[in-house]
C-alpha cells in the first residue's frame, strides 16, 4: 500500500479490523512482525525521530494528562516538537471553539478531541495521521474540521485518515484502502469506486406478491421483500432483471445509485 | 514545561507536598518523644531488654536509643523512613513509566520526536530529583527540631543521602519492571516485594554466620552497614549503590527501546 504526497487517503474498515494497529506500526509504537514501512522516503524504524518531527498524530482515543490545561498540553508538545505556529494554533482553537484554559480532565469528550486535533496539526506537519478524528465532535465542529483538513490538503500536506464513517471518507478522501481482519482488501480512488455500476431497484407490483427466491439471481444482492414490493441491488448490467419483472404489471419502479457506504457493503460486506 | 523532566516534576509536585508534610510531622512527633526517653534511662533499659536481641538486626541498635543518633536510627532510619521513602519512590517510578501505558498516554508521547532512551533518562532524573528534595526536607525538618534534640547534622545529612540512594534504587527497580512489562501492578508488586525480601535478607545475614555472605546481595546492607548517623557514609557502599542504579537504568533503556508499547 502506498500513499501519495498531497493526497487524503482514507483507511477504512470495521471496528477491530486493524486500522489503529497499522497506525501504531507506522509510528513505531509497535513493531511489524514482517514487512517494511517507508515514511517520507525514510525507513520508519531507522529514521524514526526524523520522521516523527514531520508527523502530526491524533490517536483514536485522545487520552492525555488530565491535570494539565489545554494550553499547558499544547505548550508541552510544541516544546517537544521544537516547532509550532502560534498563529495557526490560535486559528485552530478559534475554529474549533475550545477554551484552552480548562483542565483536560474536566473537558467533555468532544472538547478533549479538539485539543487532540490541535496538537496534531499545530506545527503543520508534512504527514498527518488521524485515527477516527471526529469521534465525539458535534456536527457543526465536524464541518469546521472538514474545512481545516481541506485547507491542509490545499497546502499539499499528506493526510492518512482512519475512519469507519464512510460518508466522512467520501467527503474528504481522494483514495481509500479497505482493511478487514488485518488484511488490506483493496485500495481504490473514491471516484472509481463510486463509478462502479451498482444500482438499487425498488419495485412495487400491482397484483402479484413477489417471492425472495424469484430474485436469487447472479449479480443481484441484498434482496428485501415486503407486501407487493421488492428491493434489491444490481451489480453490473440490469437488462435481465428488467426483462424478468416486465412480465408483471408494475405499479411503481424507483432506481437510485447507492452511497459509498452502500457500494462498500455490496463489495466487501460479506468478504471473509 | 520544556521537556519530560520538567513535566514529571510538575505532575508530582502536589503528591510530593503531601508526603513532605507527613515526613515533617514524623520528624516533629518522633523527636518530641526523645526528651522523655533521655530522662528515663532505667525505664528505657528495661524496655529495651524486654525485646529479643535478634530484633535489633532489623530495627537498629536498641542499646543506643538514649543518644540522639541511636534514637533516630531505631525510630526512623532503620525501618520507617526507608520504607516510607521507598514506597514514595516506587509510586513515582511506576507512575512515570508503566503509568503512561496504563493511562494510554504513551501513544501520543511516543509519536513525538523523543527517543525512548531520553524518555527513560529524563523521567528517572525527575524521580531522583523528587526523592532528593524529599530527603532534603526530611533533613531540614531535623534542623528545625534541634532545640528538642541535638544531633550531628552533617552525619544526619549523610544518612539522608543514603536514604535517598536506597529509595532511588527501588524507584529504579520499578522503572525497570515498568519498562519490561508496562504493567503498573507488576511494577509496584515486584519492586515492593523485592524491597521487603532484601530487607529480610540483610537482617537474616546478621543472625547467622552461615548466611553472612548473602548480605552483599541486599541493597539494605549498603544503606545501613556503615551506620552513617554515627560514622558518615562508606564511600565504597555509596559507589556500589550508585553503580547499581546506573545499571538498572541501563537495563530499563535496553528493554524499553524495542518493546511494543501499550499492548
Amino acid at each position: 500500500m502506498a500513499v501519495n504526497q498531497g493526497e487524503i487517503f482514507g483507511f477504512l474498515g470495521p471496528n477491530g479490523a486493524g486500522k489503529s494497529t497499522t497506525i501504531r506500526i507506522l509510528l513505531g509504537i509497535i513493531k511489524p512482525t514482517s514487512g517494511t514501512v517507508k515514511i517520507l522516503g525514510m525507513n520508519h524504524l531507522k529514521n524514526s525521530i526524523e520522521i516523527r518531527k514531520k508527523i502530526g498524530y491524533l490517536p483514536g482515543e485522545f487520552l492525555i494528562y488530565p491535570n494539565l490545561t489545554g494550553s499547558q498540553i499544547l505548550t508541552f508538545f510544541s516544546n517537544i516538537k521544537n516547532e509550532y505556529d502560534e498563529t495557526y494554533l490560535n486559528v485552530l482553537a478559534e475554529k474549533l471553539q475550545i477554551d484552552l484554559n480548562k483542565q483536560f480532565g474536566t473537558l467533555s469528550q468532544g472538547n478533549k478531541q479538539k485539543i487532540g486535533i490541535i496538537q496534531a496539526l499545530m506545527h503543520k506537519p508534512e504527514l498527518i495521521i488521524l485515527d477516527e478524528p471526529t469521534n465525539g465532535l458535534d456536527p457543526l465542529v465536524r464541518n469546521e474540521f472538514y474545512e481545516i483538513i481541506s485547507d491542509l490538503k490545499d497546502e499539499k500536506r499528506t493526510i492518512f485518515f482512519s475512519s469507519h464513517n464512510i460518508s466522512e471518507v467520501e467527503k474528504l478522501c481522494d483514495r481509500i484502502g479497505i482493511i478487514r481482519e488485518g488484511k488490506l482488501i483493496t485500495t481504490e480512488k473514491i471516484l472509481e469506486l463510486k463509478s462502479k455500476q451498482i444500482q438499487i431497484f425498488e419495485i412495487e407490483f400491482s397484483k402479484i406478491q413477489p417471492q425472495k427466491k424469484d430474485f436469487t439471481l447472479p449479480n443481484i444482492e441484498n434482496v428485501e421483500v415486503y407486501d407487493k414490493t421488492v428491493k434489491f441491488t444490481v451489480i453490473g448490467n440490469p437488462t435481465h432483471i428488467i426483462k424478468k419483472v416486465s412480465e408483471f404489471e408494475i405499479k411503481k419502479l424507483i432506481t437510485h445509485e447507492p452511497s459509498l457506504e452502500g457500494i462498500f457493503m455490496t463489495y466487501y460486506g460479506d468478504e471473509k | 514545561m520544556k521537556n519530560l523532566f520538567q513535566k514529571t516534576l510538575f505532575d508530582h509536585k502536589k503528591g510530593l507536598m503531601f508526603w513532605v508534610l507527613g515526613i515533617l510531622a514524623s520528624d516533629l512527633i518522633i523527636t518530641s518523644f526523645f526528651p522523655t526517653v533521655k530522662k528515663m534511662p532505667e525505664l528505657m533499659n528495661e524496655y529495651v531488654e524486654s525485646f529479643p536481641k535478634e530484633i535489633s538486626v532489623w530495627f537498629g541498635d536498641l542499646s543506643s536509643i538514649g543518644t540522639p543518633e541511636g534514637f533516630l536510627n531505631v525510630e526512623l532510619f532503620s525501618f520507617m523512613f526507608p520504607f516510607a521513602f521507598i514506597a514514595y519512590a516506587i509510586t513515582v517510578g511506576t507512575n512515570i513509566i508503566a503509568g503512561e501505558e496504563k493511562n494510554k498516554t504513551i501513544d501520543i508521547l511516543i509519536s513525538n520526536p523523543i527517543k525512548r532512551s531520553t524518555l527513560i533518562i529524563q523521567k528517572f532524573l525527575a524521580m531522583a530529583t523528587l526523592i532528593t528534595i524529599f530527603c532534603f526536607i526530611a533533613w531540614f525538618g531535623f534542623v528545625l527540631v534541634t532545640p528538642i534534640m541535638k544531633v550531628n547534622l552533617f552525619n544526619l545529612a549523610q544518612m539522608c543521602i543514603n536514604l535517598a540512594l536506597i529509595a532511588i534504587f527501588f524507584g529504579s527497580i520499578s522503572i525497570l519492571t515498568g519498562s519490561i512489562t508496562g504493567k503498573t501492578g507488576i511494577s509496584t508488586g515486584l519492586s515492593g516485594g523485592l524491597a521487603f525480601i532484601t530487607f529480610l535478607i540483610n537482617g537474616l545475614a546478621k543472625l547467622s554466620s552461615d548466611f553472612e555472605s548473602i548480605k552483599y546481595i541486599s541493597p539494605f546492607f549498603y544503606y545501613s552497614d556503615s551506620n552513617a548517623l554515627f560514622n558518615g557514609i562508606n564511600i565504597m557502599h555509596f559507589l556500589i549503590l550508585i553503580s547499581s542504579i546506573a545499571l538498572i537504568i541501563y537495563l530499563s533503556i535496553y528493554f524499553y527501546k524495542d518493546r511494543d508499547l501499550g499492548v
